[in-house]
């Protein structure tokens, strides 16, 4: 089993990403540490914790930070509700359990974990990586133990709130950067928006998933339709919307979904904060720091969660009858 | 600005079909005549009522036939939702009922505007056969009739035959027989199958298409279920609303590809309700039909949009949605 802590700031599509690391048979989820981004802390946490109820999961949610380094969130719109009013599109009604929550902090929670199981904690980060600058800030040494990272974030000549900068991290450059120091002693994977915008999920996609997926399929369409409006035709002129977070999880179980390079990645903090600055013509001679995505398999990726959620038979509908 | 009666079953399609053409600009709906298809006579009736009274529409309902004139079935089931409008909280006005029956208006109407008349039958055309038992002179005055049914190489009821003219073969057949005489467009199954709307197009109407929009939407969920049920396609058929297009804009169809021919009907038998329809003239018969086998579905959904919701919906779905 992997051994994996998701690090998320819920959020649609963390909220999609954490459905189908939780169906994954090998992963062992150890715990859920959250982060402001998508919406506030206090917010984030609660959709953790209701997605530990609606995914049935046995581990804990750890509250995390609340402040990025290197704050810039005034700069968001008053109108920017790509997420919903409650960060799951605001259709769904999820209930959740207090005792699910740890008094634990989140930094401690992934630093203990760590030391406990050294090179073998993978860590899933899909939200503003706040939380792990803390922790490498705290305790350097006991971070190059983490076996993995997994982020989403960034992009190459690809941004969502500017041209250049991707959210999670343009919401904490300096974080941002920290986190890929690390990736010298640390297998970094950055999944950036170069390959999550093109492949994205159309409506044909999610009424799909709602007209064969029972139950969870229904709330996986509320979860979406909500927010197609918003953030797919609004920000990227498209029929459905993207979930960023779900690439990064699905290329997690199988590494064939994305090309990646090895690479240096650079984080600006002055200008542009939070933009990835790598050159990926393979000619760098910079000590690399992290593999960034460059190419996407658009169909073994839908394909594969729709197999992984649904079942084979459900995929195979899929593959036969639905043009996105 | 043209004059059209529909003959119709409302029925989902029948109301995409009809909103349409009350949004064109160009096209006076005189009347709503109704019959028995879809959902029986008191339900098809009340919905025409309730999308004149949505559309806030100058015209009346015309209460038509109650049976067909060779009986086979009752109604479409459940593919139009209970009250065959999918299920929509719609108003109605009783006084958008006329007294006079769905026959007699369309005498009347054709005799006053002789060769004016265009006639769109998008449901069991029951009425257009009673019509031409009472008085055939007066309806070979009218101007054209566009009537979605049939199929050359497809059924959908039975492998041969389409709902509209199975669930009434007779009075097709004499319906076609005027075909000699006023010029009869069938859209049948062929295309109105090539011509799907999918999910993604009703997502964007949804989000760009205003509370019109959110109704037509809410309206088609059953169809959406249903095709996906029975056929598998990530939308659905809007059959009649295809025949509504057409009759506007009858570049939808390539021109080389309307066939005028001659078609027979099928009255009985396992073939009950089957346009035979001779494409390549074998027999030299006189032709009774004008019928489409090519659709440019992007144009007709882009032609939808431009009319229903306006040229600026129009121009996002071809950039977002067709491009």
């Amino acid at each position: 089993m992997r051994k994996i802590i998701i690090d998320t700031d819920p959020g649609t599509d963390d909220a999609i990403a954490i459905i189908a690391a939780s169906k994954q048979n090998d992963f062992d989820i150890l715990g859920i540490t959250t982060v402001a981004g998508n919406k506030g802390i206090d917010i984030t946490t609660s959709n953790a914790l209701k997605l530990i109820q609606l995914c049935t999961l046995k581990c804990k949610v750890y509250q995390g930070a609340e402040k990025s380094l290197q704050d810039q969130s005034h700069l968001m719109g008053d109108g920017d509700d790509s997420h919903g009013s409650d960060g799951l599109g605001g259709i769904v009604k999820l209930d959740y359990n207090l005792k699910d929550l740890s008094d634990k902090h989140a930094v401690d929670f992934i630093l203990e974990t760590v030391k406990a199981n050294p090179n073998e904690v993978e860590l899933l980060v899909i939200g503003p990586v706040t939380n792990i600058a803390l922790a490498i800030k705290k305790d350097f040494e006991t971070m190059k133990k983490v076996k993995a990272i997994y982020t989403m974030g960034g992009g190459i000549h690809s941004g969502n709130m500017n041209p250049v900068c991707e959210f999670n991290y343009w919401f904490d450059g300096l974080s941002t950067k920290l986190m890929f120091d690390l990736g010298e002693f640390v297998d970094i994977h950055m999944v950036g928006l170069n390959v999550t915008k093109p492949s994205y999920f159309s409506a044909n996609d999610f009424w799909f998933i709602r007209l064969e997926g029972g139950k969870l399929g229904r709330v996986i369409f509320d979860i979406q339709s909500a927010v197609m409006n918003t953030s797919g035709l609004k920000e990227e002129g498209i029929i459905g919307n993207i979930i960023h977070d779900l690439l990064t999880v699905m290329y997690m179980m199988d590494h064939s979904i994305l090309k990646t390079i090895r690479t240096k990645v650079h984080v600006s903090t002055k200008e542009y904060i939070g933009q990835t600055i790598a050159d990926i013509s393979g000619n760098s001679l910079e000590k690399e720091n992290a593999f960034v995505a460059i190419e996407v398999d658009i169909k073994k990726y839908k394909d594969s969660f729709i197999k992984l959620v649904f079942g084979e038979d459900v995929e195979l509908l899929y593959q036969n009858h639905v043009k996105s | 600005m043209r004059k059209i009666i529909f003959d119709t079953d409302p029925g989902i399609d029948d109301a995409y079909a009809i909103i349409t053409a009350m949004k064109h600009p160009d096209i006076k709906v005189l009347g709503i005549c109704t019959v028995a298809g879809n959902k029986g006579i008191e339900f098809t009736t009340t919905n025409a009522q309730k999308l004149i009274k949505l559309m806030n529409y100058d015209c009346q309902v015309y209460k038509g036939a109650k049976d067909s004139l060779l009986k086979v079935a009752d109604d479409a089931g459940a593919t139009h939702g209970i009250d065959g409008l999918g299920g929509v909280p719609l108003a109605y006005d009783k006084s958008s009922l006329s007294s006079i029956s769905a026959v007699d208006y369309i005498l009347n109407t054709v005799k006053e505007n002789p060769n004016e008349i265009e006639i769109i039958a998008i449901g069991p055309v029951t009425n257009i056969a009673l019509a031409i038992r009472k008085d055939k002179e007066t309806m070979k005055k009218i101007k054209a009739i566009y009537t979605m049914g049939g199929g050359v190489y497809r059924g959908n009821i039975t492998p041969v035959a389409e709902f509209n003219y199975w669930y009434d073969a007779q009075a097709t057949k004499e319906m076609f027989e005027l075909g000699v005489d006023v010029p009869i467009h069938m859209i049948g199954l062929d295309i109105t199958h090539k011509s799907i709307v999918t999910n993604n197009d009703l997502e964007f109407m949804k989000m760009t298409g205003g509370e019109l929009g959110q109704l037509l939407y809410d309206m088609i969920l059953p169809y959406v279920e249903a095709y996906w049920k029975f056929s598998k396609y990530t939308g659905c058929v809007i059959h009649d609303l295809l025949c509504m297009i057409y009759a506007i804009d009858q570049t939808v169809c390539p021109k080389e590809a309307i066939h005028h021919s001659h078609l027979e009907v099928s009255t009985t038998g396992i073939t009950i309700g089957q346009t035979v329809v001779d494409i390549v003239d074998s027999w030299k018969q006189p032709k009774n039909v004008y019928v489409p086998l090519k659709v440019d579905e992007n144009k007709y959904k882009e032609l939808f949009f431009k009319i229903v919701f306006g040229e600026e919906v129009a121009e996002m779905y071809r950039k977002y949605v067709l491009s």
